[in-house]
């Protein structure tokens, strides 16, 4: 979106397209100090792999705040609202009916399904949201053909900085990872 | 098998690491002048509370016994103020005892606030001592609880069922038994912390969470059969098997606001600064969002059961509280209890910001009095909402003016938190990471 300069593609001497270049590094607090320098020096399409949550990750790489909180609000309060048209519907529209000798419009009995359906709806807004935004389910990742990479899953952590990033240059970035610590510098093909 | 137990080996071999040099960093920030509080302003702004308090009292005594029937009003009110302040303590209590049961590291910063109004508790049976000598001396015309009264309740088959529990020498037996079990948890919890802040003796942390386990259980059955006797039995023929849930919701709430707004309160006056940040006071707001819709749900629950199976001893609670202006204060109170403050705690900046969760805080204590005020108070069928209203302010800020100046007074009389606490390095890293 925010890219102005013209995408330029890149590819390897055997005519791949290139997606990025991974730097490996050995403990948490190497990707950590590395990330901090990545975001400075204004990289945006980039991530960290690692095989457990590094805590205060999102400051060192600079990522915003979430919206998922602001849509699962508005997704509940509509659920909310539905439930309580469902209610409406049901026991006013279709099927007019005096149970147990209560009052017709009687909002008692409607609290509880208002809120289950609130409920509801915030938490399938939660889950497929964190979903959507961390773009998963992902049949098939780059950096998965890499056989450095899946070390991650174990003890190593890893930096990609894409091809797609307007600051992204085959052998500036390369030197930019080797310089915050990088170790195993390799270009990842599509 | 040999790698992962190597892996293990080298993992808690770098969590040793870890732990020292927060440490070291921790410590600097443990000056004096960041822990202790500035006596002289703070004891001053407690003496005027408690002044105050004090004669909002006097006042109260001389109004109830100006008029004919004001009496059995004035002690309503000040029944209000007292099991206002029992909630706050009681609630202080419960909520360290629950952080101990789960050895939270973040709480060590803000436990101490808990520990010393909970500590407080001894000094609430004072507050008690008026309600007793209604039930002791008290004209059949004052005296607030109605099966105290020989006439009104003969013949009175509910009663006569219920008399082997309701009588005032077994009711006097159970009060004092509730203050001597909450004395004894609260003040062992508080001395072990003061023991704590010289020796540095990390035990006394485990026994604290020893205790708490069995404590929380006689703290739950206490305070649920507190709230029965004192609260559920002003009318005596009504019951509810959750009322002591609904007490319960009320007072941690009600303990953690008045936790959050003596926090905010040192901390605007420059103390605890990077010991209490805004990670702690985020935490603290997400329980306050927490018991906010607990207490809407028991609530909710509580009436909404009684509203469905319609049986008049039971509905007679309500019925009374939905007519002429009561009925007003019940929406009040769905409004200002549970909607605004559920809606303005959702937001992360609110429960970041410590002086706006601190005015959050202040406005759900209030709605706690007014709460309590809405149990006890349409019990006086002579007076209806409104009637001499001076009376009842004066009977809820009486006692909680003299509690709260108490409350800060214990406060800033210690340390500000536990200095030697073996999870307190954990809590002033902590973060919240969302």
């Amino acid at each position: 979106m925010a890219n102005k300069k013209k995408q330029t593609v890149y590819r390897t001497t055997a005519g791949e397209t290139v997606y990025g270049v991974m730097a490996e590094f050995a403990t948490p607090a190497d990707l950590y100090h590395a990330a901090e320098k990545v975001r400075d020096a204004g990289y945006k399409a980039w991530d960290v792999y690692s095989p457990f949550p590094v805590h205060g990750m999102e400051e060192a790489m600079g990522l915003p705040h979430t919206k998922l909180p602001l849509l699962t609000g508005i997704v509940g309060l509509t659920g909310a609202g539905l439930g309580l048209l469902l209610q409406y519907f049901v026991t006013h529209l279709a099927y007019p009916m005096v149970v147990q000798g209560k009052p017709m419009f009687a909002w008692e009995p409607w609290t509880p399904v208002t809120f289950e359906i609130g409920v509801l709806f915030t938490a399938f807004c939660a889950l497929l949201g964190m979903f959507a935004f961390n773009r998963l389910p992902m049949w098939y990742h780059p950096l998965m053909k890499k056989e450095r990479f899946l070390r991650v899953s174990d003890d190593r952590f890893v930096i990609c900085i894409e091809s797609k990033d307007a600051k992204f240059d085959p052998q500036a970035t390369r030197a930019m990872l080797e310089s915050v610590g990088g170790k195993h510098i390799e270009l990842v093909e599509e | 098998m040999s790698e992962i137990s190597a892996t293990h080996h080298h993992g808690s071999h770098a969590e040793g690491h870890s732990h020292a040099e927060p440490q070291i960093a921790a410590r600097s920030r443990l000056l004096p002048s960041a822990v202790t509080a500035d006596r002289g302003t703070l004891r001053t702004v407690s003496m005027g509370m408690m002044f105050v308090g004090a004669i909002v009292l006097v006042v109260l005594v001389i109004l109830g016994f100006s008029a004919e029937g004001a009496g059995r009003q004035a002690i309503a009110a000040y029944h209000a103020g007292f099991l206002f302040c029992v909630g706050v303590a009681l609630g202080c209590l419960g909520i360290q005892m629950i952080l101990h049961q789960f050895n939270a590291g973040w709480s060590a910063a803000p436990r101490r606030t808990a520990e010393g109004i909970a500590s407080l508790l001894p000094l609430c049976a004072l507050l008690f001592v008026p309600v007793l000598v209604n039930a002791l001396i008290g004209s059949d015309s004052t005296k607030l609880f109605k099966w105290m009264v020989p006439s009104y309740v003969a013949g009175d088959v509910l009663f006569e069922h219920k008399q082997g529990w309701l009588n005032v020498n077994f009711w006097i037996v159970r009060s004092a038994v509730y203050f001597g079990l909450w004395s004894m948890l609260a003040l062992k919890l508080y001395q072990w912390s003061r023991k704590q802040d010289l020796s540095g003796d990390r035990w006394l942390t485990a026994k604290a969470r020893r205790m708490s386990s069995y404590g929380l259980l006689i703290f739950a059955l206490s305070s649920a059969f507190a709230s029965f006797d004192w609260l559920m039995g002003l009318d005596f023929h009504w019951f509810s098997t959750m009322f002591g849930v609904y007490f319960f919701a009320g007072s941690v709430l009600s303990a953690i606001c008045t936790i959050v707004l003596v926090l905010a309160m040192l901390s605007n006056a420059g103390k605890l600064k990077s010991v209490v940040t805004p990670e702690h006071f985020h935490d603290m707001g997400k329980m306050m969002l927490a018991f906010t819709v607990f207490w809407a749900y028991i609530a909710f629950c509580q009436y909404f059961l009684i509203w469905y199976s319609n049986i008049p001893e039971e509905t007679a609670f309500y019925n009374l509280r939905q007519q002429g202006d009561w009925r007003y204060l019940s929406i009040f109170l769905v409004l200002g209890h549970f909607v605004v403050p559920f809606l303005v705690l959702l937001f992360r900046g609110v429960k970041r910001t410590p002086r706006l969760l601190a005015f959050v805080a202040a406005w759900l204590l209030i709605m706690h009095a007014v709460d309590l005020f809405y149990i006890v108070r349409p019990v006086i069928k002579e007076s209806k909402l409104g009637e001499r209203l001076i009376m009842d302010v004066f009977g809820i800020a009486g006692p909680a003016l003299v509690f709260l100046g108490l409350a800060i007074r214990r406060v800033v009389s210690a340390p500000l938190i536990p200095l030697k606490d073996p999870r307190l390095h954990e809590a002033l890293e902590h973060k919240n990471y969302v």
